[in-house]
């Protein structure tokens, strides 16, 4: 069973199977330069922290319950969860719009890679997806827990959703000056602001990524960052400061973004201007 | 019955079977933090303030007879009647932004000590306007200021299964000294949560509550123990311009209203809201 029809939206809120959830977060990281995405889970309030804590390398599922992740309600026998509604706002004057919001399923980190080192750092892959097995359709962003100095260009080996390993790419990251910055860009352009994208590229003719083999920077470029692999659900764009923007899935998009069980919801955000934000949503989840 | 197409319902609300209703409400003396729910029952204006009276831990029935209601229109069975659209404004800066959400108030277990650690057993068997309490949620209102001790809140209610023993299944903890008519459980506290409490996993709704408990003794205050289906949510935007929301082409769609259905407002602060901040809002109903 799944919510795809205006009838099983409307069965949903008849029988009590909605939730309604509310997402307030005082001050998300800065991005330091315009255009650049931010991870807003670095940051305090609804949904908790998130620390980005584990073994250094070590890959590290994430696994959302209550206000770990944004809380999606409790998850029913047979059925399926949907996102059906998400509006979002940033309060006051000053913040950073015009932006662009990507609600993200995050799935498992690589934490702790040293952006000094110019060694290959491997990565232990003990642990895996437990969501979106394949990795298909799963992206792999770089987020910053400790600020770098200058951009410099890195290697990314990783096992592609087919199973193929030692798919590599090479790209720059984006010289990011605050933690919660993502610093992964889309090529090698040298890491000016507009290449951002924020996920790193695949190699041709993939569709996903199952793993990270290892992480190798060409220079020094200061700093610790971590390594996301996130399935991304739904985006959303904020045009003016305290004004929210809506969309109502299967009204407006004709699809419901599935939300697995235990998944563990977050926002990334590119930022139009340099501010901190103050970000609200309200996010309607319908159980089929 | 219903509506069967759109010009049945301009047929239908063109004959007569409508109403509107405009409500207002204004603030306390005491200003309101960011992130925060209230229920905006307790509040003076149009309706009048509910005192959540009552036997302490007795359950109270709540109708749209009950005062405190909006009055919707009366009975109108066999036809079922509907919201149409629905307006908000504040002329506070405060007040923005910010998420009013329409209930129907079930009932409430009033005279709750929040000066007690031990399990509260509440009384009496709620009658709900919703078959077994499918859709129906429980929160708690502060109704006399709590103590500066920090505490937990718990309880065992009734699902919609009429299964029995149903907890939490998360640590809900509650704002110290909060003020009437604070959702205590609610915050930006890494484990709070609102407006509603947290259903245990495979439950749709609430038939009754057995008990409440507090993990310690905070050192003063009473609340209400509310049992409630939320109808529908309306963003308040900017100060002095209304929030209008389309109840026919946005979710949820239609929302049905019961005959006796008590509504009141729950409010989430976007913004730290100055004191006796005003609020005015209309709902067109149908029914057909």
């Amino acid at each position: 069973m799944a919510v795809n029809s205006f009838a099983s939206i409307g069965n949903a809120f008849d029988n009590g199977k909605v939730h309604y959830q509310y997402v307030y977060k005082g001050a998300i990281p800065s991005p330091g330069t315009a255009g650049y995405f931010v991870d807003t889970s670095l940051s305090s309030g609804t949904p908790k922290y998130n620390g980005y804590i584990g073994n250094a390398l070590e890959a590290t599922p994430f696994s959302g319950s209550g206000n770990n992740g944004i809380y999606v309600g409790n998850y029913l026998a047979g059925s399926t969860k949907h996102l059906v509604r998400w509006q979002a706002v940033y309060a006051g004057a000053s913040t950073p719009i015009p932006s662009y919001l990507m609600l993200m399923d995050y799935l498992l980190f690589y934490p702790l890679i040293d952006l000094d080192s110019v060694d290959q750092q491997d990565f232990d892959n003990t642990l895996s997806l437990t969501r979106y097995t394949s990795g298909e359709g799963v992206r792999a962003f770089i987020v910053l827990t400790a600020p770098m100095s200058i951009s410099a260009n890195c290697t990314v080996v990783y096992t592609n959703s087919d199973g193929v390993t030692d798919r590599t790419v090479s790209f720059s990251l984006i010289p990011g000056s605050g933690n919660g910055i993502v610093v992964s860009g889309s090529d090698l352009s040298g890491g000016v602001a507009g290449s951002t994208t924020p996920f790193i590229p695949l190699s041709s003719g993939d569709k996903g990524i199952r793993s990270v083999q290892s992480f190798t920077m060409s220079g020094s470029a200061g700093g610790f960052a971590t390594l996301v692999l996130a399935k991304p659900l739904a985006e959303l764009v904020l045009y003016e400061s305290g004004v929210p923007t809506e969309k109502n899935f299967g009204f407006e998009t004709r699809q419901m973004p599935e939300v697995k069980q235990g998944a563990y919801l977050n926002i990334i955000a590119n930022q139009g201007a340099v501010q901190p934000g103050n970000l609200r949503c309200e996010l309607i989840f319908a159980n089929s | 019955m219903g509506f069967s197409s759109t010009d049945d319902l301009v047929s239908e609300i063109t004959s007569g079977k409508y109403w509107r209703a405009d409500w207002n409400k204004i603030t306390g003396a005491a200003a309101y933090a960011a992130g925060r729910w209230y229920d905006f029952s307790a509040l003076g204006g149009a309706p009048v303030a509910n005192a959540f009276s009552g036997t302490a831990l007795a359950w109270q029935s709540a109708s749209d007879s009950s005062g405190f209601s909006l009055y919707h229109g009366g009975n109108v069975s066999t036809d079922t009647k509907h919201a149409l659209n629905g307006s908000a404004i504040t002329q506070v800066g405060t007040g923005i932004p910010s998420q009013l959400m329409l209930v129907d108030m079930q009932g409430y277990y009033p005279g709750i000590s929040l000066n007690s650690a031990t399990a509260q057993t509440l009384t009496g068997t709620p009658t709900l306007r919703y078959a077994n309490g499918v859709g129906v949620r429980a929160y708690m209102v502060i109704t006399t200021t709590s103590g500066a001790t920090a505490h937990n809140i718990a309880m065992s209610y009734t699902n919609q299964s009429a299964t029995a023993g149903r907890t939490l299944p998360v640590t809900v903890s509650c704002t110290a000294s909060a003020i009437t008519p604070h959702i205590n459980h609610s915050g930006t506290a890494a484990n709070n949560y609102g407006p509603f409490l947290p259903l245990a996993s495979g439950d749709t709704g609430i038939q009754s509550v057995q008990t409440v408990t507090i993990s310690a003794a905070s050192g003063a205050g009473v609340g209400a123990l509310v049992l409630a289906r939320p109808l529908l949510s309306i963003p308040l935007t900017t100060a002095g311009v209304a929030s209008e929301r389309d109840f026919l082409n946005q979710l949820p769609a239609l929302p049905r209203v019961i005959d006796g259905a008590c509504l009141t407002w729950l409010y989430f602060s976007g913004a730290a809201v100055a004191a006796s901040t005003n609020f005015y809002g209309a709902i067109d109903f149908g029914w057909g």
